[in-house]
């Protein structure tokens, strides 16, 4: 399984909390940025060993904020460099108010068969302090509009513990967003990065943040609703219909193989039998000029090992034992013997046959759990 | 013919207050001779640890002779002996005016006289010096000289009005200083054909020659092959080498009645060399040694531990290298159930201990914990024994104590008269009693307190100095004990004592200290897994309580393709943050606790 991921650094407005590599006011390079786009896919794709892509994700930024008919041209380039199979799942980060019918159609027809749209919160205020563009009413649009054009597997990205957001608030977002029955729903909690405006209010103590049992409470309820409305929580922070899993993330956290482009994107390659991890340089500047310049590094075998261990105990049917004896050739229960006794002992982790996961508890606090996976 | 040589030999310190120009001056001085070539010339010359340099204080005594064509034709010899200018150090600024017969006494034109000016002022007419007071910064807008000179005379009682206006850093007047030193400070007065007796005033480690002596000859003579006894010890050597200071050494044939200069006679360590000890000729030795020597007792004391338990090994190797050039600092092995394997450190005073601390961290690369320092109490036990201890876990029960006895010091703090509420305010707090308050010249004030050192070893400077605006100076000397209700602080961590957290604290603080503890340990110990109660006792006597609670979330929230391998460093760093934690019973205890503790009150 082997992903390719695409990255459009362009926005309306930066918002708040956002940490991305993304500009805005910078529309006037967004074609030369496709052009430098295009070059790198042509370039990556002669790295390639095997060709074959699962699955495309178009993420920013916001790539919808781009005119379709770059989009078109990208996936154009993409198809004619990689063999990008029949039935793969390839997603388009959207945002309300940002996107037309046009470029619905126009997406169809460059093979787009998901979409992730940003909501974030149905309430406008909540709207306001995270800096979006868009309403509710925007975004209620937006998205009709794409299920009348046909898209059959849409993502609702939404944000819990937004400053001064009420219960009452919070409960009401996830009330509404049930009732237009998306495919899939990611909940993020709040984080407040180094480096955005939301991290010098806080600094400032300017943001009035929920107490841990209203977030509690809050996060109870929303996976209450959910299960409720058979989304199933699949991640610590996502959940979907049956049949409805984003491939291209499990592929992540499955750590698996996938390519990338764009600005600063991050892509984890298999060459010559070692995995490579490189990062893009993130200088808008120079990119469009068509320099690329990438930090590799080699990720060793113990390395990789823990690499799949933090992804794979994200997933809520947890870590594949049998694929782990495959890759590394030793039983995941020899490599951590002392700490899997023990974090079986603390009744933090469960053995569901070829499977080994984390339970409710576990999952909530799974920095400290990695920890001791750690030598 | 030699004792005519000493007619023409000065020897002098220069004391003032800190900032007020020592330093400067003696690099003025020594450029003004010459000594040192301009091209060698650093700042601050005689301080040579970094430490010095970056604090501007003098922490090791050092000399230098220099040579000055006088106006009369003939060529003096000038020997300046550095010294510390701390309180910490008094009994080593003794040892060093002893060694001279004039003192310079540096008085900042616009600051005035400040506490250490006068400590250290009363401490050379102590030793009959010839005090000839200079005023320096007088290139400053707010110089005040003739304010200044007044208050020499008024305070001091020292004749002011012919005392050279100077500006060391512009360079400003310091012939007249040299000048000044000739004609006023009177010249040696030692025998040279009597037995040796030479005065120990300071020493240093050599990687080749081993501990030096810095010496000031009073009597006779000294040259490399002399058979030397220190009086005091009994030890004896044989000199390999004398010489002068220049400032570097400079091997002479010979050192002579009235000569400044060291003797090096592969002495393993420098504790061998106590300083104000008198070395005389073994073969023909002096009735007597020369007056004024004490043993050195530590008056302040602390547990210092490595923070990562594998580099004891370190730590002690460190602490030995410190003592070579340190016969003031003392340990000796001491185990914690918490902290493992440390010292049990004694330091002269506050300053002196965080010199040391300061030193391990940087010149030794050492990550330490050090506990609450702690001074010497003695108990008095029901059974009619009475115990002297230093280290809280030694405090016997509290049925068997009868009464515990407190050290007590005498506080000199000067001050412009606005800050006298303030300055009351926390002698008040810090359990004082007040003795005397006298008014000075130019809005200027004397407070006299009795105050127990307990308390002044904490943080009592930098409140004094945060609630005047930095214009109160402090002074104090030990004046003995006094009966006093001191406790045992005892901190649980989930219901386990953290032996390395205990501290002993008047009863009436017990309280108030305890609660600020637990908040403070509250704030520094991260959530675990469970929930950990953090408790203040006295005896079985619960008196403040704090919980951290069980951790309940701790994930990151998005984790794609990006994240990856930032996600596994930041965790690979918290790992690295683990290992140096301290394990007390079940909870994890990062190293910031210990030392937040110590920071309040």
């Amino acid at each position: 399984m082997q992903g390719l991921y695409i990255h459009i650094p362009f926005c309306i407005k930066k918002c708040n909390y956002c940490d991305f590599i993304s500009f805005a006011c910078e529309e006037s390079k967004m074609q030369s940025y496709v052009i430098a786009l295009k070059n790198e896919i042509e370039c990556i794709v002669n790295t390639a060993e095997d060709k074959t892509i699962d699955t495309v994700f178009i993420g920013g930024g916001t790539p919808s904020y781009l005119d379709s008919s770059l989009i078109v041209d990208i996936m154009d380039t993409a198809r004619k460099c990689f063999n990008i199979k029949e039935d793969a799942e390839i997603t388009l980060e959207a945002n309300p108010k940002t996107f037309t019918k046009q470029k619905l159609i126009d997406y169809k027809k460059a093979g787009i068969n998901r979409l992730s749209i940003g909501l974030q919160s149905a309430n406008e205020e909540s709207l306001k302090i995270l800096g979006r563009v868009h309403s509710y009413d925007d975004f209620l649009n937006s998205y009709n509009m794409a299920r009348e054009q046909g898209f059959e597997n849409i993502n609702i990205d939404l944000i819990y513990n937004i400053p001064s957001e009420t219960k009452i608030m919070f409960k009401n977002t996830i009330d509404k967003v049930i009732k237009l029955k998306p495919d899939h729903i990611s909940l993020y909690s709040l984080i407040i990065e180094e480096g955005t405006p939301f991290y010098d209010m806080n600094e400032k103590g300017l943001l009035q943040l929920a107490s841990e049992e209203d977030e509690e409470e809050m996060i109870a309820y929303a996976k209450a609703q959910f299960e409720n409305t058979q989304y199933n929580r699949y991640e610590i922070s996502n959940y979907a219909k049956e049949g409805k899993k984003c491939r291209h993330n499990m592929n992540y956290w499955q750590n698996g193989y996938y390519f990338a482009a764009g600005l600063g994107a991050h892509a984890c390659l298999n060459i010559d039998g070692n995995i490579i991890r490189q990062k893009n340089d993130n200088t808008l500047s120079s990119y469009i000029k068509g320099c690329f310049s990438y930090k590799k590094e080699c990720i060793l075998k113990e390395d990789s090992m823990f690499e799949t261990v933090m992804l794979g105990l994200r997933l809520v049917e947890g870590l594949n034992t049998k694929s782990f004896q495959k890759r590394y050739e030793i039983s995941f229960f020899d490599a951590y013997a002392d700490t899997i006794k023990k974090l079986f002992e603390e009744h933090l982790l469960e053995q569901n046959g070829d499977y080994v996961r984390l339970n409710e508890h576990g999952l909530n606090i799974q920095n400290t759990v990695l920890l001791q996976f750690m030598n | 013919m030699v004792n005519d040589k000493q007619k023409y030999i000065r020897n002098f310190c220069i004391i003032a207050h800190i900032d007020h120009g020592k330093s400067t001056l003696a690099d003025r001085l020594i450029e003004k001779t010459g000594v040192v070539a301009m091209r060698d010339m650093e700042d601050q010359l005689l301080d040579t640890m970094d430490l010095e340099r970056e604090r501007g204080i003098t922490i090791k005594s050092q000399a230098v002779r220099m040579l000055y064509k006088h106006d009369d034709g003939h060529e003096y010899q000038l020997n300046l002996i550095d010294t510390p200018g701390h309180v910490d150090f008094t009994y080593e600024v003794s040892r060093s005016l002893a060694a001279c017969e004039g003192a310079v006494l540096v008085v900042d034109a616009s600051q005035g006289i400040e506490a250490q000016t006068l400590a250290n002022v009363y401490l050379a007419l102590d030793h009959n010096l010839e005090v000839i007071p200079v005023i320096n910064k007088i290139d400053l807008p707010s110089a005040r000289p003739e304010e200044v000179k007044k208050e020499i005379e008024d305070i001091i009682g020292l004749p002011a009005q012919n005392a050279p206006l100077i500006s060391a850093k512009m360079g400003l007047g310091i012939e007249e200083v040299l000048k000044a030193i000739v004609e006023e400070v009177p010249p040696p007065k030692g025998d040279v054909d009597a037995p040796l007796q030479a005065l120990v005033f300071d020493s240093a480690y050599d990687n080749y020659k081993g501990a030096i002596c810095y010496v000031r000859v009073v009597n006779g003579s000294v040259r490399a092959g002399t058979k030397i006894r220190f009086m005091n010890t009994g030890k004896t050597y044989e000199a390999t080498e004398v010489g002068i200071f220049i400032p570097h050494l400079l091997p002479t044939k010979e050192l002579f009645a009235g000569d400044v200069g060291y003797i090096a006679a592969s002495i393993k360590n420098v504790s061998e060399t106590r300083v104000g000890d008198t070395i005389t000729d073994n073969a023909n030795p002096a009735k007597e040694s020369l007056p004024g020597y004490k043993t050195i007792v530590p008056m302040v004391f602390c547990g210092v531990f490595p923070a990562d338990g594998s580099k004891y090994d370190d730590l002690r190797d460190a602490l030995d290298k410190l003592k070579l050039n340190d016969a003031s600092l003392s340990f000796e092995p001491e185990t914690s159930l918490a902290l493992g394997f440390g010292f049990r450190c004694g330091f002269l005073g506050l300053l002196h201990m965080e010199i040391i601390q300061e030193r391990l961290e940087r010149e030794f690369d050492l990550d330490i914990i050090t506990t609450a320092p702690s001074v010497i109490y003695r108990i008095q036990k029901t059974d009619g024994e009475m115990v002297v201890i230093d280290n809280p876990s030694n405090m016997p029960p509290q049925t068997v104590i009868d009464y515990t006895e407190e050290p007590m010091v005498k506080a000199s703090i000067f001050t412009p008269e606005e800050y006298v509420g303030p300055i009351m305010d926390i002698c008040q707090e810090k359990r004082g009693v007040f003795v005397d308050m006298k008014y000075l010249e130019a809005g200027r004030v004397q407070i006299i307190y009795e105050l127990p050192l307990n308390e002044i070893i904490y943080d009592f400077f930098d409140m004094l100095k945060s609630r005047t605006r930095g214009y109160a100076s402090f002074d104090y000397d030990l004046i003995g004990y006094k009966r006093s209700d001191m406790v045992k602080l005892d901190i649980l961590l989930n219901a386990q004592v953290c032996d390395a957290l205990s501290m002993l604290v008047h009863r009436d603080k017990a309280y108030a200290k305890g609660r600020s503890i637990t908040e403070k340990l509250k704030e520094v110990i991260p959530r675990q897994q469970f929930e950990i109660p953090i408790q203040a006792c006295v005896g079985a006597k619960v008196i403040a309580r704090e919980t951290v609670k069980a951790l309940r979330k701790d994930v990151l929230a998005k984790c794609y393709g990006g994240d990856i391998s930032r996600k596994r460093k930041l965790l690979e760093k918290q790992k690295e943050g683990k290992k140096r934690m301290r394990q007390i019973g079940s909870v994890e205890v990062p190293s910031e606790a210990f030392m937040s503790v110590l920071k309040m009150d």
